[in-house]
This record gives structure tokens, C-alpha cells and sequence, in this order.
């Protein structure tokens, strides 16, 4: 909401639609979480945040975006073991985003959740919009496999390759050298509709599916006419949680209120909350 | 409970929006009400519009989407949206028609409904308010949008002689509703009369099986009498009019004249004999001769254009040189007993109906103009009548012709001897605006063409700014009604003349005279 240089005012929230047979059948968002982060707390708040969610921290951070970022992906993995213990077996769990978490994301987080599923018989499924995978040291990788793709397999097919290793293989950093435990998660790289306009990279904890069976279900979810490609239950839950404009706009305007009543000069306020992209974008 | 149809958002007292769910089929002209719990109202709405809105914010969104299926079926995988009563939806501008109070009382719509008021489909009490308002010559049922609510529509008797304007485009049910109107005025029992004119010999028997028309009415026997040139045996009387009877005025009508022609006429009216003789020696006479003659100052290729047209009347098989034998009388006497005389002019050509009917015409309000200013108590007991001619832009294009033309007399002062006129017309942008304003009832059935509906929008007695698109996709049979009298344009299915008949009552038959009645008279 608010970059103050030295202090961050963030909101977020995460949610979960349940879908079936093409409805969408239970929405739930939760209330949207207004915090303020300053440079000096950003550490303590990273130890707590982990605390409270049951697991020691592996490296530091104190960086604020960092810290903001790790305060959303664990309450969406809240939401995904909680959607994983509610659903039946055989059932497909969609998560927003990949299933390896962030480098300060402890994996002790994320693995139980993946095993879970698995134990469960629940193929859990995560979806990444902005996939950050390189092929070497620059080339995105999700675009190298899909021109290579259209290539072998013309330009109006639906496809999936599996870009890691073997389940249970641990994974080399090619230019580390550092060995990171083994995963029960496979990447794959995947256009899921013959007339999307995106590939995504696609990490898959299968707990009931063979990968043929689990993307084939994966292009059933994603024939919806607007968005193409893309599983259509990730597109309503993203409607559900994300924070339009007009509430963005309602939150910044109760912000600076809240400055003013606080005796902050007006133009102080007006400094702080200046955003030179408006300018720029006007 | 009533059907929940959506919710109101906005936005003025005359443009009310709601919103309503994305499979809610709303139709053009549908009447809905809006509840207004804050202040016990419940506003009466008529739909005028809907589109269609999405929960996304982007303009070009649903535009996207289609593009989405429509790749979709190029690659042969057919696909639909998901969600669609979550992310779709209807929203549908309404027309405030007015507001009923706790009271049950009728208001124009002067204030909001109150925001995110619910929108149903209107219950019983909702329009129990209009009951009253509906008069007693009933066309047909209350309609909402394609559905019909058992309210009678109609008009009062009185209002005849305010005169009635038909509008339609061929094929939309004026046949049809000219038969039920008259149908009911024939089941009146003689409190209204009706001079009808039949060009197409459609209202007397429907136009064949499997129609029905006035002849089958229950009423017809003793209510209906019928008139024709050449009629059927035991179906209608000879129509026989005399030359005597013809006025300048009658030609004027039905001819067009120019100035020359027109004091020509006149000229011959005056100078060349009475009771019809004029007439008959313009038939007759060489054009010549009559030029060496009476006619001196008028120029012969003028006298020869009223002596062909004089010609072209004394051979009508229907015209006759003898006024004992002119029915006009018998006519008007039809009239003022209350029946529905109908004329079948279906035989003659254009001029001779026209002839006809401003002959007929004429001598009526003539009549009842005597008796208003001569004998106000007869005039008092005559019924209302009503005088229906079919194509009436013929006769009510200028204001002006009402220096000569009888029918925008009688539209301008049919009202004060209780005479109405019917005007039919599939197009009401040829009659004088001025005209048009004196009639206070339309019915309006389908129009296409917009000049129509624009003169009918400006002169009508009720607002019909936001119904152009509803006029123009009426079905046959469905109109819209205005009148002062009723609270708004109201939209009707009209009655199916063959289905209403069924439903007549027939007339009591006479009550047997008790035996030894007429002991004790001289038979």
C-alpha cells in the first residue's frame, strides 16, 4: 500500500474456492491483514512470522520486500495444508504459485504439506504465472520449452514436459555445485489449452495421478473462454482475494487520514505518499 | 411470495437500473415492481432496456471472451464459461411508472425508490389499483413483457366520442381489434353505436375459416346491421345513396380538386339544379354546352375533368337519382337505436368508399349537431357512436381541409355531439399533428417504422419517449394502450376475436308470453 523507504504499510490476504463440475461451489477469503514494517523490525517480524507457524528459521532477512513476501506465501500454505486435510482423495489441490518455496521459506514448511497429499492420495498442484526458471544462466526456460515445443508439435497443441529429475533425485545447483535434498515435487513446463496464449511452469505433487491422467484433468480445468490455458479455479480465487482498486484506493485514503490525525504535517503526508509512477503513468 | 428478480442500484426518478441474475429472461416492456421498504411503497417499473454487465472492470473484456470460444470452436473443442451466474448478469433499465402507497394509491413517479430495493414481478394487490381504471369496453389483458396478467384492459364507452386512433403495420392484429372492439360495442346492448366501414369485407366474416367476424357475434342478430352495394342474400341490406344527397363536400373529399376545379363546383352545385340535378346534368350534359351555358366563366377543360368525375358518380351501381330510395336514413336510424352498422365498401374503388363514407358520415354528425343545438333532450338519450374508417391518413392529412372534409370535423368537433372517430392507419406520420393531438385514446400495435412512432411519442396523451423499441417489437396482437384515463401507457395483449367470442354471452331470448296474456284484448 505504501513505500515510505524505511517503513512499508502492506495488506494481504489468502483465500480458497472449492470447484466442481464447472461451479464454483464455496468461496472463503480471509480478512484482509494491514501491517506496518519498518527497517528495524523486518528481522524480528521474519522470526516471529516463522515462530508462529511452527518452523525454525534457516537463513536471515532482513530485507522488507523479502519479509512481506514470506508473510503471504505462509498464510497460502496455511490455506493449502488446511484445503489438503479437507479434501477427498483423488481430489486436485491448485495452488497459486510454485511449490518450492522461496529461498527464505524453510522447506520444513512446505515438505510436511507435500507429504501430506501424498499420504492423503490428494494431487497437489502449483501454477506459476511468472516462472523465474532459467535454461543456463539468463534464458527463461518456461519460453525456450514452448518455442521448442511449437517447433516439434506445431504452433495449436496442448503439451507438458517435466523439466526435472526423477522424484527422489536430489537436486544439483549447476553452478554451486550445492546439493539441495530431494523433493517429492516435479516441475513441468506445460501449455494447457491448444489455444492459450501462455505455457506456465507446473509443479506437481502426485498423490493419486499418473502425469498424463493429472494434465489432461489440468487442461479440463483450464477450457474457461477468458482465461484461456490457465486453470480457471487459480483465476476465481485470485478475483477473490486480490484487492481492487477502488479498496486500494479506500485503504491509502483511511491511511493518510489516520497520518493527519496523528499530527504528521500535511506536507509530510503528501511526500510520503507521493508515488512518482502515478506521475510517470498520468 | 412473489418472483425475486433482482436488485435496484440507481440511478434517477427517471431512469431506474437494477440488476438481475444472468439467466433472468427480462423482456422489453415487461412491468415489475420495486419494493420501497423504507417507505412502505411499491413502485410499479416497466422494463425499456437491458444489456448485459460483468463483474470484470475491463472494457474489453467480454469482447476477450468471445474471441476465447470462438477459438475454441475453430479448434473443435467446444467449451462454455464456468461460473457464469457468478461472473455474468443482466442489468435492465426500467421506467418508473408511478408508486403505490400503504393506502393502495396510485402516485406519477416523482421520487427514488429506495437503493438496493428488491425488484419482483408484480403480485395481484400490486395492480388491483388499475382494476378501477379499466373501462367497460375491454380490448384485451394486461400484458408484461411476453407474459399476460388477467387484468382486463379497456376503455371507458364514454371516451369514444374522444376519438380512437389504430396504429399498426400490416399483420399486427388491427383486423383482429377492430373485430373485438367492435364486438364489444355489439354486446353493449345499445348504450354505444359504431358507423364501421369495411374496405376489405374482412370484419363481417372474418376473411373465411377458420376466422370469425361480426356475423358470428351472439349479439349480431339483434345489434348488427350490415350494408353493402352488392350484398348476400339475407346477409345485408342494399346500400343505395342518392345523388340528392351528395354535397360539394362529399366530391371535395373524395377527389382532389384544385382552385379552379374547386369554384368550378361550386359554380355547378349552384347554378345547374338542386336535390342532385346539378350532378346528374354534369353527368349528362356535353361540357360544351354546359360552358355555353351556366358555366360561361369557368374554362371547358375544367368542366370536363368535374363532368367526368360527376360521370364516374351517377354510374355507380349504389347511387341512385331517387332520394326515397337513399338508406342514409335507415342508417342513421341503425345508429341512433345503439347498433354497430357496418358498410361494405370492399366492392368499390377508393373515391366511391370515400364517397361513401363522408356521405354517411356527414349526415350523422349533421344530425346530431341538429338535435344538440335543436332538441338537447333527444340528443341526450342518443347513444355515443363511433365512426371507424380504415386508412385514415386519406382524410386527416391537413387541418385545413376541414374548411370542406368532414372527418377532421369530426375530430374537431365530433366530441361535443358525442360522435368519435375511429381512425385507423398503418401510418400515422401522414395525419396532421394538430389532428392527431384531438384523438385521447391509441391503441399502438407494431410499428416499424420510426417517423411513426416519433409522431405518435410527441402527441401522445401518455409518455411514450422511453417505448420506441417496445413498439417496435410488439408481436401481433400485443399494443400499447393510452388514454387520459389510465395512470400509464399500458401495454396489452389483446383479446383473439375468435377466442373472445367464444366467450359472449348471448343475448336472453324474449320471454315466452304467459299463457292467457292477452285475455280480456282485442287480437
Amino acid at each position: 500500500m505504501l513505500n515510505g523507504r524505511s517503513f512499508w504499510v502492506i495488506a494481504y490476504r489468502a483465500g480458497t474456492i472449492w470447484h466442481r463440475d464447472r461451479r464454483t461451489v464455496e468461496e472463503q477469503a480471509a480478512p484482509l491483514t494491514i501491517e506496518a514494517l519498518t527497517q528495524t523490525d523486518a528481522r524480528s517480524r521474519y522470526s516471529r512470522a516463522l515462530a508462529d507457524a511452527g518452523v525454525a528459521r534457516e537463513r536471515e532477512l532482513a530485507e522488507l520486500g523479502g519479509v512481506v513476501d514470506v508473510l503471504r506465501e505462509l498464510a497460502e500454505w496455511r490455506r493449502a495444508r488446511e484445503a489438503i486435510e479437507r479434501a477427498a482423495p483423488g481430489d486436485v489441490v491448485l495452488v497459486d504459485g510454485s511449490l518450492h518455496p522461496g529461498p527464505f521459506l524453510p522447506a520444513a514448511l512446505v515438505v510436511p504439506i507435500h507429504q501430506l497429499a501424498l499420504d492423503r492420495g490428494i494431487d497437489l498442484v502449483g501454477v506459476t504465472k511468472a516462472s523465474k526458471l532459467r535454461w543456463g544462466r539468463y534464458a527463461p526456460l518456461v519460453l525456450r520449452v514452448r518455442r521448442r515445443a511449437e517447433e516439434e508439435l506445431g504452433p495449436n497443441a496442448r503439451w507438458f514436459l517435466r523439466v526435472t529429475g526423477d522424484i527422489g533425485t536430489p537436486l544439483v545447483d549447476p553452478f554451486t555445485g550445492e546439493v539441495a535434498p530431494p523433493w517429492h515435487s516435479e516441475v513441468y513446463v506445460a501449455r494447457l489449452a491448444s489455444r492459450g496464449v501462455y505455457a506456465f511452469r507446473v509443479d506437481a505433487v502426485r498423490g493419486r495421478r499418473e502425469p498424463t491422467e493429472l494434465f489432461a484433468l489440468l487442461a479440463g480445468l483450464s477450457d474457461d473462454p477468458a482465461f484461456l490455458g490457465y486453470p480457471y479455479p487459480l483465476a476465481r480465487v485470485h478475483q477473490v482475494v486480490s484487492l481492487s482498486g477502488h479498496l486500494l484506493a479506500d485503504l491509502r485514503r483511511d491511511l493518510r487520514g489516520a497520518f493527519l490525525r496523528e499530527g504528521l504535517p500535511e506536507d509530510d503526508v503528501d511526500l510520503v505518499m507521493r508515488d512518482f509512477h502515478l506521475t510517470l503513468n498520468a | 411470495m412473489p418472483e425475486y428478480k433482482g436488485r435496484i442500484f440507481g440511478r434517477s426518478v427517471q431512469d431506474v437500473r437494477f440488476r438481475a441474475f444472468y439467466g433472468e429472461d427480462l423482456f422489453l416492456g415487461e412491468l415489475l415492481v420495486g419494493a420501497d421498504l423504507e417507505r412502505g411503497r411499491r413502485y410499479l417499473f416497466r422494463v425499456t432496456d437491458v444489456a448485459y454487465g460483468s463483474e470484470s472492470s475491463d472494457e474489453g473484456w467480454a469482447e476477450r471472451v468471445a474471441g476465447g470460444l470462438m477459438e475454441m470452436d475453430r479448434a473443435g473443442e467446444r467449451t462454455g464459461m464456468r461460473d457464469v451466474e457468478r461472473r455474468l448478469y443482466k442489468v435492465a433499465k426500467v421506467a418508473s411508472l408511478g408508486y403505490v402507497d400503504t393506502a393502495g394509491r396510485f402516485h406519477k413517479p416523482k421520487s427514488l425508490p429506495a437503493q438496493f430495493g428488491e425488484v419482483s414481478a408484480p403480485t395481484e394487490d400490486d395492480l388491483e389499483f388499475l382494476r378501477a381504471r379499466m373501462g367497460d369496453v375491454e380490448i384485451g389483458r394486461l400484458r408484461s413483457g411476453e407474459d399476460t396478467i388477467e387484468l382486463p384492459v379497456g376503455i371507458r364507452g364514454e371516451t369514444l366520442p374522444s376519438h380512437v386512433g389504430v396504429f399498426a403495420t400490416t399483420g399486427m392484429g388491427k383486423s383482429n381489434l377492430m373485430k373485438v372492439l367492435a364486438g364489444q360495442l355489439l354486446a353493449a346492448a345499445g348504450r354505444y353505436a359504431m358507423l364501421l366501414f369495411d374496405p376489405h369485407g374482412e370484419y363481417l366474416e372474418g376473411g373465411g375459416p377458420p376466422r370469425r367476424g361480426l356475423a358470428h357475434h351472439p349479439w349480431a342478430e339483434q345489434r348488427l346491421r350490415v350494408y353493402s352495394p352488392s350484398p348476400r342474400a339475407g346477409q345485408a341490406s342494399l346500400l343505395r345513396l342518392s345523388l340528392a344527397e351528395l354535397s360539394v363536400d362529399d366530391l371535395r373529399t373524395a377527389w382532389k380538386f384544385t382552385g379552379p376545379q374547386s369554384e368550378a363546383l361550386e359554380s355547378a352545385a349552384a347554378l345547374l339544379g338542386d336535390k342532385g340535378m346539378w350532378l346528374k346534368r354534369l353527368a349528362e350534359e356535353e361540357p360544351e354546352e354546359l360552358k355555353e351555358a351556366e358555366l360561361g366563366r369557368h374554362a371547358l377543360a375544367t368542366i370536363q375533368v368535374l363532368s367526368r368525375r360527376a360521370k364516374a358518380i351517377v354510374r355507380l351501381p349504389l347511387m341512385t337519382e331517387d332520394p326515397s330510395q337513399s338508406l342514409t336514413g335507415k342508417v342513421l336510424d341503425d345508429l341512433a337505436a345503439g347498433k354497430v352498422v357496418l358498410v361494405d365498401t370492399s366492392g368499390l374503388e377508393a373515391v366511391e368508399e370515400m364517397l361513401v363514407a363522408s356521405l354517411l358520415t356527414r349526415s350523422l354528425l349533421d344530425e346530431r349537431a341538429n338535435y344538440y343545438r335543436a332538441d338537447r333532450d333527444r340528443f341526450t338519450q342518443l347513444p355515443r357512436t363511433l365512426v371507424a374508417l380504415e386508412e385514415a391518413q386519406r382524410v386527416l392529412t391537413r387541418l385545413e381541409d376541414a374548411e370542406f372534409n368532414v372527418f377532421p370535423r369530426l375530430a374537431r368537433e365530433g366530441r361535443k355531439f358525442n360522435v368519435g372517430f375511429c381512425a385507423v392507419t398503418q401510418q400515422p406520420k401522414l395525419i396532421d399533428a394538430e389532428l392527431l393531438s384531438q384523438f385521447n385514446t391509441y391503441f399502438v400495435l407494431g410499428l416499424a417504422d420510426e417517423r411513426d412512432r416519433h409522431i405518435l411519442k410527441q402527441s401522445s396523451k401518455q409518455d411514450l419517449s422511453d417505448l420506441g423499441a417496445e413498439i417496435q417489437t410488439l408481436m401481433p396482437g400485443e399494443a400499447l394502450v393510452t388514454n387520459p384515463e389510465a395512470p400509464f401507457a399500458l401495454p396489452a395483449k389483446v383479446h383473439l376475436y375468435e377466442e373472445w367470442l367464444k366467450g359472449v354471452p348471448a343475448p336472453e331470448p324474449p320471454t315466452p308470453r304467459p299463457a292467457g296474456a292477452l285475455d280480456g284484448f282485442y287480437d
